[in-house]
């Protein structure tokens, strides 16, 4: 006869199953180099601006490859073909919006979860403690897939870019040890950080990130392949923490340890130049030299990225402008919504690009299309920048040899020509409280409204800095 | 009379304690604090790629590889830490053109006072309890101000954002701590710093309840890092 007492037992444990808490995901492999290297893999060929954007991934031995699928309005209506190939998974991470460090942290999550790997990050908060998948918090939901996501979402209101020392370390700049699927980190000065998707055999990294601002305007995140300028990167760099430049992750059991006390932990690129970190950076990791004319369209679609991610920025804070009926902002909205940095990467993306023509030109270098389409940017390639700001006195309109043309606003439209031609006479504000025509430089800022508002760390260009 | 083989009563007694233990255990490995468990049991070191320092992969390099002479560019020596010895020994050693100031990291770091240029804040992390419960507090320095952010501490010890970070002005940061400490009691602090030294040397310090904990010293090309008294002295040397 069974006792109540057992009975008892038995529902208890009964009870004891059902509410078991679910770990995030249960890891069923280890990192090891076989699985780094794996990871870098992924990287390179899955790790893409719109990851976030597709709803479903390869399922390829648990490792997601965006893929897009044919989810035309007839195909939904009608009930239509697009069938669900069978290797196709749903994307858990669908639709989430990063910022720099998040877009970081995702690198490295997502594949992590695909290949069941465990996954840990130190407390930003508490630095003796770790964050791991064993967290219990989204107990409540039962599928694997949702709590990685809602974990993620999680981890992106705890992680910044302060986190990111705590959580990689320095890393030689050479070829064995840069990867797909390292990152950079600046100084704090700068807070930004973007991931490493591939390096180019010409020994360019070619970047995949996001910024606050991006954030809330877009799922597709931003890339470039060209090196960021090591001046901003190094800028104020503090000697003792080696925290800017190439980074890679810490293996689990050296979170929290030392920083120094990690294999492969380098303090290299420290001791460089920052005006030089790229030069060096690139001659090492190069596997071919790079032609003239390719290395200047190379730029040239790098600065032409940077304009246009500037409209979509500047045109998210003038309508923050607008809807907060021109009230003046506080410092946390006057951080978002200036773009100091951002037009500084701008103008060092045209100094870079201006240097390579002005070389190439010196060299006799220049193939027909660059003289034609780069001469357009930098008509007088023979005097100093400045010079040639100042003989630039005339707006360029758009024409048939304009390369990348931008629409900042309704009907105004400029090449890149004309965009150079105004950021470097400083006609271009970063200050978020200017209306459109101002951050754009159809008027000289600042603006009255501008004037009246309280201000915080704005840029202007130092044209000397392009020769 | 033939034997049969008798039916055995069931035995409920040992069912019950089996089943009782099994429960007992795993309701103790779930409390059992676990954070570290993924990490310190299931990872597997990686034994080749990792484990080698990068300055003997830069040894193992063939003179094409390494770097350009004509291009300025430092690598690294660490000078491993002598068994046993004392920070103050460790730190002349490192440094034998300066003297310590005192036989381990706090007393030396307490003699700078003098030497001291400039402190600089970067990090606080502050915990307190409050109303019988965790709250979290992170001050980031930043160009404007100090961007804040505010945590609650969920059961398992995982901080819990409870708004958008804020940037203030580090008089309105001061003032948000000040209110902190008044409605409760402090239960750690972490303050990251760099202290400027005349002459050029600099000190990071990573404070944890006011006591050293990772401090980084350098000058004239040489670099001191310890935890605690842990030190590692890593020399620039220029190609």
């Amino acid at each position: 006869m069974i006792s109540w007492r057992s009975l008892g037992v038995f529902i208890a444990v009964l009870m004891t199953a059902f509410s078991a808490s679910a770990d995030i995901w249960t890891p069923v492999r280890n990192w090891t180099p076989q699985e780094e290297a794996r990871y870098s893999q992924w990287v390179r060929n899955h790790w893409t601006k719109d990851f976030f954007a597709y709803q479903h991934i390869v399922n390829d031995g648990f490792v997601g490859a965006p893929q897009k699928r044919n989810d035309n309005l007839l195909d939904l209506i009608f009930g239509g073909p697009a069938p669900q190939a069978p290797q196709h998974i749903v994307n858990p991470f669908y639709g989430l919006r990063v910022d720099c460090a998040d877009a970081v942290y995702s690198m490295r999550y997502v594949y992590a979860f695909l290949r069941r790997l465990p996954f840990a990050i130190q407390d930003p908060t508490a630095p003796s403690r770790i964050i791991t998948i064993k967290a219990t918090r989204f107990d409540s939901l039962p599928n694997e897939g949702e709590r990685a996501r809602r974990f993620l979402v999680y981890l992106f209101d705890v992680v910044s870019t302060d986190s990111i020392a705590n959580d990689t370390y320095p890393i030689a700049l050479r070829r064995e040890t840069v990867r797909p699927g390292s990152l950079i980190l600046t100084t704090k000065k700068n807070h930004h950080s973007w991931t490493v998707k591939d390096i180019l055999d010409v020994g360019v990294p070619w970047l995949v990130f996001n910024s606050t601002v991006g954030r809330d305007s877009s799922i597709i995140i931003q890339e470039r392949k060209s090196w960021p300028n090591g001046q901003w990167v190094f800028e104020e760099e503090n000697p003792n923490e080696a925290r800017a430049g190439f980074r890679d992750w810490r293996p689990l059991e050296y979170l929290r340890r030392p920083v120094w006390e990690i294999p492969g932990y380098s303090d290299e690129q420290h001791n460089m130049n920052p005006a030089q970190w790229n030069k060096i950076g690139q001659s090492r990791l190069a596997l071919r030299a790079e032609g003239a004319d390719e290395e200047l369209f190379r730029l040239a679609q790098a600065a032409c990225e940077d304009l246009k991610q500037r409209v979509s920025a500047v045109g998210e804070a003038v309508t923050h402008l607008r809807q907060s009926n021109y009230a003046c902002m506080d410092a946390t909205q006057f951080d978002n919504f200036s773009t100091p940095s951002r037009d500084r990467r701008l103008f060092d993306a045209f100094a870079e690009l201006r240097r390579a023509y002005v070389k190439a030109w010196r060299r006799g270098a220049l193939g027909d299309s660059a003289r034609v389409k780069i001469g357009r940017i930098f008509p007088y390639p023979d005097v100093s920048a400045r010079e040639e700001m100042n003989k630039m006195d005339t707006p360029r309109v758009v024409n048939e040899r304009s390369l990348c043309v931008i629409e900042y606003a309704q009907g105004l439209k400029i090449d890149m020509a004309e965009a150079k031609r105004r950021l470097f006479l400083g006609l271009l504000s970063s200050n978020p409280m200017d209306e459109i025509n101002y951050r754009w430089g159809d008027l000289r800022g600042p603006s009255p409204l501008a004037n009246q508002c309280p201000k915080w760390d704005l840029w202007t260009p130092n044209v000397d800095s392009a020769n | 009379m033939s034997i049969r083989p008798t039916k055995k009563p069931f035995n409920w007694k040992l069912v019950t304690t089996a089943v009782i233990s099994a429960v007992g255990l795993f309701l103790w490995s779930r409390m059992t604090p676990t954070p570290p468990r993924s990490t310190e049991k299931k990872v597997v070191v990686p034994a080749v790629e990792t484990a080698q320092p990068v300055e003997a992969k830069i040894e193992q390099m063939s003179p094409a590889e390494q770097v350009p002479a004509a291009v300025l560019v430092q690598t690294e020596t660490p000078m491993p830490p002598a068994e046993g010895e004392s920070f103050g020994v460790t730190f002349e050693l490192c440094f034998p053109e300066q003297k310590a100031g005192g036989t381990n990291l706090e007393s030396h770091l307490n003699g700078l006072g003098p030497q001291i240029e400039k402190r600089e804040t970067e990090l606080q992390n502050l915990h307190w309890k409050i109303g019988g419960v965790e709250k979290r507090l992170q001050a980031a320095w930043r160009p404007q101000g100090q961007e804040l952010r505010f945590f609650d501490v969920d059961a398992e010890g995982l901080p819990v954002p409870v708004e958008k970070p804020r940037l203030m002005t580090h008089a309105q940061a001061e003032e948000q701590k000040k209110q902190m400490d008044a409605k409760g009691s402090r239960l750690f602090e972490q303050k990251k710093e760099t202290l400027h030294l005349r002459g050029g040397g600099r000190v990071s310090v990573d404070w944890r309840d006011g006591k050293p904990y990772d401090v980084a010293f350098s000058q004239s090309g040489r670099s001191l890092y310890c935890r605690e008294d842990r030190c590692q002295c890593r020399e620039q040397k220029s190609r």
